[in-house]
């Protein structure tokens, strides 16, 4: 494995078999934490959720490949793009024309070349873990620069000479996720489902038939090929192994023959075709790609976005003057007619109303939640306020919206004879 | 402790494939205590499949008389397990799922409203239509951001792409409200399908002019067909009808003082605040 890069207005970030480019730079912060990502040899993944911290619109344009032997897995997004040889054929992958990104994996890679999807040249400069302003970075694997070996099938044969080459259109032409306005088409004979039968195999879905010969299904997942209507140019293109995510074969016009696809085809044929999500509604969500195309992800291995549980301390409780005893192991809301406003997550506030007959109490008056071992409470600007009653002390007002610690034997007065105390929690 | 504030409700329900596509992959499930629609997705009939499963365990719950937020909680990691357990090799489905319950906390009945996706929970009260759920999308993103105003966002072309789903990625969480039910209140879940076609102000317009539920959610999603929506459409309405206020309900329940605004107390506590 050797990586070099060409100096250059980006940024480049190399550490060892992976190397990310993102054209336009980014702010410091995120540098740092992609750097550190990177360093600490996390996944591929582990990087895209760095990189995609601050959501989808706000992510910077990028491509990041991880290289294991000659294996390539990538994601490019925005303006940036790879150009990846296996054997003697090169392809561009890009996503300028999606709203989330491009995804690819590859092997017999023998090298990635990402570049910042301008014009760019310069001195080569070899580096292996560095941060670096930069334009292109070339990862070169130790596969053979010819020959074909394609997604996983091994070929040992040796380079044939004068074998037709499947040269790609440098011309990103991507997947986009985005629904096309047009519906799907819905022209021509085609077996109605059965409503209720359950999913289908694939082998029965009828639309997806080829009017060409195609030795193999090509891959028109997120990655950026451009077939050639040439069969001859592809006829030695050895079949995508099952592996190979996405067969979409939107691009090849639809031809209602009725013809069953052919078993061995059928297998691989997962035909997603985005026209044909509900239509409209589809989904950017990053894992939905990353998951299809990493077998080794399993269900109870994808620990990325849970939140980590910190440590409980044994909840205080609430002593209500109504005679209720409340736990502080959610928040809580107290009012005459509390409501709560967009809760994430499972952690909804239990909501306490209290009798105010002559509505002195605000609807939603007052939250109290545990921060650590305190007991936080704040006054929800509400009209009449919220009381702390020391013993030995007058009373205190709190500041409206301002969360404010309060220590356990305060009692809280909400007015109209409504108070509580808090107790520490055992 | 559910003598309070106890609420009954009328419901009306309607969905229609749309002019443009040859399978429904909207479902819904409507009884009470909870109302729910899905809009499935992935390709075929899975998005049919995805959403039919959520519709499914949903319908766990019809039998409680209240659901809490653990409940539903509960149902979407189920149907998230499902949902991937149906999914073919290689092949991702999913479903936005969004709805409301009724729920009892403290002697006082609260709609609980949740949401995954872009499917939508309205309510209609005193005239106002509120949407109570925030969509999980990459244009709602932008609007709270303020990349782009809210009246950008219904034609911005990202705006059918969700960031959140059930069955697409890790456990996805839904986000929970509780509001006080009110006297009068409708409630309206519908997909995208209808807000896709109708303003804001349309929908208010027939909620307040429609008393039927049954009819106004058939007017809403055929109103939504005939100008030639691309998508599926559903809608859901759902009426108060009364609010037993049970022996032991004590004065101060939503459903009586819903519209009340707090009395400032005549002779303000004289006291300090706390000095931080």
């Amino acid at each position: 494995m050797r990586s070099d890069y060409i100096p250059g207005d980006g940024l480049a970030v190399l550490v060892d078999g992976t190397a990310a480019l993102l054209p336009d730079g980014c702010a410091a912060e995120l540098r740092t934490a992609l750097w550190e990502s990177m360093l600490t040899g996390g996944s591929l993944t582990d990087h895209l959720q760095v990189l995609l911290r601050d959501g989808l619109a706000a992510a910077p344009s990028f491509a990041i490949v991880r290289l294991e032997g000659a294996t390539a897995h990538l994601v490019v997004r925005g303006s940036a793009q790879v150009e990846i040889t296996v054997g003697d054929t090169a392809e561009m992958i890009g996503a300028e024309q999606v709203s989330t990104w491009a995804e690819v994996r590859r092997t017999g890679v023998s090298q990635v070349r990402l570049t910042a999807g301008r014009p760019g040249a310069g001195a080569q400069f070899p580096a292996r873990v560095a941060v670096v302003p930069a334009t292109q970075v070339v990862l070169r694997t130790g596969a053979p620069a010819s020959g074909t070996s394609v997604a996983g099938v091994a070929s040992t044969a040796a380079p044939e000479a004068g074998s037709p080459r499947s040269v790609q259109e440098p011309e990103p032409r991507t997947e986009s996720p985005r629904p096309e306005p047009e519906p799907r088409a819905e022209t021509g004979p085609r077996p109605e489902p059965e409503p209720e039968a359950g999913l289908r195999p694939e082998a029965e879905i009828p639309a997806e038939t080829e009017p060409r010969p195609l030795p193999g299904l090509r891959a028109a997942s997120p990655s950026a090929r451009v077939d050639r209507p040439d069969p001859d140019e592809e006829a030695d293109e050895p079949a995508v192994p099952a592996w190979q995510p996405v067969a979409s074969v939107r691009e090849a016009r639809r031809e209602e023959s009725g013809q069953a696809l052919s078993e061995a085809r059928a297998v691989h044929a997962s035909t997603e075709v985005p026209e044909d999500h509900d239509g409209l509604t589809i989904l950017s969500s990053d894992v939905v790609a990353l998951r299809r195309q990493l077998p080794d992800w399993a269900e109870d291995a994808v620990p990325q976005l849970s939140v980590p549980t910190p440590r409980t301390p044994a909840p205080a409780k609430l002593l209500m003057s109504t005679g209720l005893v409340v736990s502080l192991n959610r928040p809580v809301l107290i009012g005459r007619a509390p409501q709560t406003t967009r809760t994430p997550g499972g952690e909804v506030p239990r909501l306490v109303t209290v009798a105010s007959p002559n509505q002195d109490i605000s609807r939603t008056h007052c939250e109290i939640r545990m921060d650590g071992d305190d007991v936080v409470v704040t006054d929800l600007r509400s009209t009449n306020g919220v009381l702390l009653l020391r013993q030995g002390s007058g009373a205190q007002r709190l500041h409206p919206g301002e969360p404010t610690v309060v220590e356990p034997g305060v009692v809280v007065d909400l007015g109209e004879g409504v108070t509580f105390l808090v107790e520490a929690g055992g | 402790m559910d003598g309070g504030g106890r609420v009954r409700t009328t419901w009306g329900s309607a969905t229609d494939c749309g002019p443009f596509r040859r399978l429904n992959e909207d479902a819904l499930f409507a009884c009470p205590p909870l109302f729910v629609v899905a809009d499935g997705m992935g390709g075929h009939d899975a998005g049919e499949v995805a959403a039919r499963i959520a519709v499914e365990e949903a319908g766990r719950l019809a039998d409680r008389r209240t659901v809490a937020a653990d409940d539903v909680h509960l149902v979407v990691r189920e149907i998230s397990a499902r949902v991937r357990g149906a999914a073919p090799a290689g092949r991702t489905m999913g479903t936005t799922f969004a709805g409301v319950g009724v729920a009892h906390h403290h002697g006082a009945a609260y709609w609980l409203v949740f949401n995954i996706g872009d499917s939508r929970v309205y309510r209609y009260a005193g005239g106002e239509l509120d949407q109570i759920s925030v969509d999980h999308s990459v244009v709602q993103e932008l609007v709270d951001r303020g990349v782009i105003a809210p009246d950008e966002a219904l034609h911005h072309p990202d705006r059918h792409v969700i960031t959140r789903a059930i069955g697409t990625g890790p456990d996805a969480e839904p986000d929970y409200w509780l509001i006080p039910v009110g006297p009068a209140d409708r409630m309206l879940v519908c997909t995208d399908g209808l807000t896709e076609e109708l303003a804001g102000g349309e929908i208010a317009a027939l909620l307040g002019s429609v008393a039927d539920p049954q009819a106004a959610a058939e007017q809403l999603v055929d109103e939504a067909v005939r100008r030639g929506s691309r998508d599926n459409v559903t809608a859901i309405v759902i009426d108060v009808v009364t609010l037993h206020a049970g022996d032991d309900a004590r004065p101060g329940v939503p459903g009586e003082l819903s519209a009340g605004t707090t009395n400032p107390r005549e002779t303000p506590a004289p006291v300090p605040e706390v000095d931080r």
